[in-house]
């Protein structure tokens, strides 16, 4: 008798606290939510954030212009954003939450380190949606329901021959960053491709992250006589290898093979230094803007209105990534993710004007291959004045 | 086998292992006089980059940037040890000469060093950067090549090297110093005031940090992080030199900064770390008391 | 001129001395007698501020000087011999006695010659590394650095350990000659030549407690004292 009273007004109080849960629950059903996870704060910040305010901004733009239409209704897009830190346990807890607030469709991650440690969670969960607009790394997409609309290593080297073809370059020495999973993986069979090209690969030497001093290797390039000095990893040990190996006289043409910012390679390196550098990577968002795109433009434009600042380099492909999503989705017809994972399978480049990034059609012209792996390939560019652009190899 | 680049190869380690020395002078003179592994040692040469680059930013002129830097760290040494050392030596349940034990020092320096590495996140954020260089420009000769910097850095490492002997042999807070460094007890019965020993130990240990990171910070990246990877070669370095011996840090830096050049350079670069730890192991071995370093004698 | 009133002290949760009460005067000088680990040594490091008093206290000419610094208490006039010697071994001996003089300043030639005078072995090896002297030699500098700091009370814990009987004698006389110009002399010492060459006055120390006290002649002579002294007599 004398607990009754407590227990209800415990019931009263659960119950009052429950009810406006429902009502806003109810409201919800007219949205699509999109869970995206990249690193905002943490080392690779410079890369995730400008990707998470293009997810943002596509989201907005598309709301705004009338919203996803599937089987007749209107959606509107709500962006569910989680910080991975780029670090493997951070991204895990974070794809567990957005699954416990049962978020089916997921955008990112960006780190090579992260995205195999989402892929085993990602793949037994047929609840799961996921584009990986990140990581180059192999062997990422599955082609069921885990896709990337960011290329792979191998697109980067696409690149990489295609300037030494141009250039007839004789030889290279490589250096590259022993942990980034991407570039070791295919530094066989870059080597390989080159060899075909007739190009002598004088040396291949591997640093890891965080590392200083390069005197040593760099020296060594001296007896070896390498034309090409080609460095595959991150900027901030790109700016150094290649302020060393210019101090250490080393006169050849240094080729970078990194998404690498101005603004970050400006801050470890002087301009002077990286005039006529070689960058093989895909066109980063600044480069479309560049060539005159009316769409990266647009974008550009938006983005600055709203960060007061540039976009990052892989904003472009973040923004598509939501885009690519509403076309599923109205493909589909139905929210329901073997649905989705269908009509994603099935998309042509055609499907989607909205793309910035300007993907090579597969044979059928759909966008993903078989894998759910884009065909995105490496442009070379060249460091002038103050950032890079596009290079004309003819010349 | 590549003989001719020898020259190169042999300026390449003066210079890396230069880099190394200056690290580890505060850090053998913190551990040698107080008895503190200091991790945060990595933290004032964090600190010391990151407030001169900050000072450069302005437009401060480069040598002024850094001369203001040290003397913030020297603050923040202060603070540091009056926060993270001094409460550990006064706790209860250590032995009476009023040092903290070596375990509960360590973690608390492993603490200290996290705590500063987060702040510096929080105001200048993770991204790497490089402070401009005070000077560019190299010498070259036929045999080798060496920036203006590395000669710079080569040259601070001697006039630290000079100044910090000056101090401890030539003048009364010196003497201090090295008594404290011998015999603790001892040095208490001598009226010696401990709170000045600290102090003085721990400004020089600061400065000495925050020149080689405002020097190093305008060769290589900066970033909140920076300073694990040289506190621990610099540990390495003691045990090389021998622990509290300035000397021993320095040419415990120099063998070092060789012994890692020639692994990369005749060897692989893949082999540099192993280097570190071949030539670690062969000192415990050979002299496990480091090379400058006195075996202990019962006392 | 030295009081110690119910003193207690001790390490961690080990308490060594219980409540010590005895007295030091200026014209007695007063060896304390105890067994191994009585806590002799531990009564001379709470004297000097090594470590800290857990209770009672300690005065000075009657100021108490319980909680001061051990810097604070040297320039009162405590300096301590301590157990082992504790020379500076990396110093020359020249420096050790300049350590000694800290609180003062720089010491003046007639200061380095009123030791020189006492202990001319040291003279002899003044630019010599500390650590390189003999066992006696490190006594006599330990000694030397300790009169540096112009002591008014002088805490000797166990000098003679390890001396050759010639050198006993040298310690005595000297310590003798110190106290004649007016420093108050506390003697840690199990030696029974060096004590009774030296003392006026004994306090016996026994686990932490004094147990007896008196004039040394007396103390000395009976069976009391050497019972607690030669505490190591019961156990076998
Ligand atoms: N640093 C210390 N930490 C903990 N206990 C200690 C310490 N020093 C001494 N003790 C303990 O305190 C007690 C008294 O030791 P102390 O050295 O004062 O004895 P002592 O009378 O000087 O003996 P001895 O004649 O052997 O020199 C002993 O039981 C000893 O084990
Ligand atoms: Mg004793």
């Amino acid at each position: 008798m004398v607990n009754l009273r407590p227990s209800l007004a415990t019931c009263l109080i659960l119950g009052l606290g429950i009810l406006p849960m429902i009502g806003g629950g109810a409201k919800a059903a007219d949205e699509i939510v999109i869970g995206e996870i990249h690193p905002i704060t943490g080392p690779a910040t410079f890369y995730g954030l400008p990707e998470s305010r293009g997810v943002q901004l596509a989201a907005e733009h598309i709301n705004k212009a009338g919203g996803v239409k599937v089987g007749g209704k209107e959606y509107q897009i709500r962006i569910a954003t989680e910080d991975d830190q780029a670090s493997p346990t951070v991204g895990v807890a974070a794809l567990r939450k957005l699954v416990s607030a049962d978020v089916r469709f997921i955008i990112g991650p960006l780190a090579s380190g992260v995205a195999p440690a989402l892929k085993p969670i990602v793949e037994r969960n047929d609840k799961l949606t996921q584009l990986i607009d990140g990581t180059i790394a192999e062997n990422m997409t599955n082609g069921k329901n885990i896709f990337r609309n960011q290329a792979t290593v191998g697109g980067y080297n696409v690149a990489v021959a295609e300037l030494f073809k141009a250039k007839k370059y004789p030889s290279v020495a490589m250096m590259t960053d022993r942990f980034h999973a991407g570039f070791m993986n295919s530094q066989k069979d870059l080597a390989g491709n080159l060899k075909e090209l007739g190009v002598s690969i004088a040396s291949e030497d591997y640093y890891k992250l965080g590392d200083t001093d390069f005197s040593a290797a760099l020296t060594n390039l001296r007896g070896r006589n390498a034309e090409v000095l080609l460095i595959r990893g991150y900027p901030a040990e790109g700016a150094l290898i290649t302020k060393q190996a210019r101090q250490l006289g080393f006169t050849g043409q240094v080729v970078w093979e990194m998404v690498s910012p101005p603004s970050t390679v400006l801050k470890n390196i002087t301009a002077a230094e990286m005039e006529g550098v070689y960058n093989c990577i895909p066109p980063t968002t600044e480069d479309y803007v560049k060539l005159g795109d009316e769409k990266a433009i647009a974008l550009d434009k938006a983005y600055r209105a709203k960060h007061n600042e540039g976009p990052g380099e892989l904003t472009a492909l973040s923004h598509d990534a939501v885009y690519i999503f509403k076309a599923a989705f109205e493909k589909a017809g139905s929210l329901d993710n073997a649905a989705v994972n269908k009509a994603m399978a099935a998309l042509m480049v055609s499907d989607i004007p909205e793309l910035v990034t300007r993907y090579t059609p597969q044979p059928d012209g759909r966008l993903f291959a078989a894998d759910g792996q884009v065909d995105l390939r490496g442009e070379v560019s060249v460091w002038r004045g103050e950032a890079w652009e596009p290079a004309r190899l003819t010349d | 086998m590549m003989l001719e680049l020898l020259p190169q190869q042999l300026a390449n380690g003066l210079a890396l292992g230069s880099t190394y020395a200056l690290v580890a002078l505060g850090l053998t003179l913190i551990f040698g006089v107080l008895l503190i592994p200091n991790f945060a040692h990595g933290e004032f040469y964090m600190l010391g980059a990151f407030v001169t680059y900050a000072l450069v930013a302005t437009g401060l002129n480069f040598w002024l940037a850094m001369a203001t830097a040290v003397v913030l760290v020297v603050l923040i040494g202060w603070i540091v040890d009056r926060v993270v050392f001094q409460p550990v030596a006064a706790a209860p349940g250590h032995d009476s000469g009023g040092h903290g034990s070596g375990l509960s020092l360590m973690i608390s320096a492993l603490a200290g060093s996290i705590i500063l590495q987060q702040l510096a996140t929080i105001i200048w954020g993770t991204e790497a950067r490089t402070i401009p260089a005070p000077m560019t420009g190299m010498v070259r000769t036929s045999l080798f090549t060496i920036t203006y910097l590395q000669i710079t850095i080569i040259a601070t490492l001697a006039v630290a090297w000079t100044a910090v002997w000056l101090v401890l042999h030539r003048s009364r807070l010196g003497l201090a110093i090295r008594a404290t460094s011998q015999n603790r007890d001892a040095a208490l019965l001598m009226g010696i005031s401990m709170t000045r020993v600290r102090l003085a130990t721990f400004a020089i240990g600061a400065a000495l940090g925050a020149v080689a990171g405002a020097l190093l910070g305008a060769t290589f990246p900066i970033y909140p992080s920076m300073g694990v990877n040289p506190v621990l070669k610099a540990f390495v370095v003691l045990v090389i030199g021998g622990i509290g011996s300035l000397p021993g840090a320095i040419v415990g830096g120099l063998v070092l900064g060789m012994v890692e050049v020639m692994v990369a350079g005749y060897g692989s670069s893949q082999f540099q770390d192993i280097g570190t730890f071949l030539i670690l192991v062969a000192v415990l071995l050979i002299r496990p008391q480091g090379l400058f370093g006195r075996a202990q004698v019962e006392r | 001129m030295l009081r110690i009133d119910n003193l207690s002290a001790g390490y961690d949760r080990l308490e060594v001395l219980h409540a010590v009460s005895f007295s030091v005067e200026r014209d007695a000088p007063t060896v304390m007698l105890g067994a191994n680990g009585a806590g002799k040594t531990t009564l001379c490091r709470v004297i000097t501020g090594l470590i800290p008093a857990r209770g009672g206290g300690i005065f000075l000419d009657g100021a108490d000087i319980t909680r001061l610094d051990p810097s604070e208490r040297v320039k009162r006039g405590v300096a301590l011999v301590p157990e082992g010697r504790q020379v500076f071994p990396d110093m020359t001996v020249r420096e050790n006695l300049r350590l000694g003089a800290y609180v003062h300043g720089e010491p003046g030639r007639a200061e380095f010659d009123a030791v020189f005078a006492m202990f001319p072995i040291l003279a002899e090896r003044q630019h010599q590394r500390a650590g390189l002297l003999s066992g006696g030699e490190q006594q006599m500098l330990a000694l030397a650095r300790a009169l540096m700091s112009r002591p008014r009370l002088l805490l000797l814990d166990e000098p003679s350990q390890g001396l050759a009987p010639k050198a006993v004698a040298l310690v005595a006389e000297t310590v003798n000659r110190i106290a004649a110009t007016g420093v108050a002399v506390l003697l840690v010492e199990q030696n029974l030549i060096l004590a009774e060459a030296v003392a006026r006055h004994a306090v016996v120390l026994e686990t932490g407690t004094c147990v007896a006290d008196g004039p040394a002649s007396e103390m000395l002579a009976s069976g009391a004292v050497e019972d607690s002294y030669l505490g190591k007599k019961r156990r076998h």
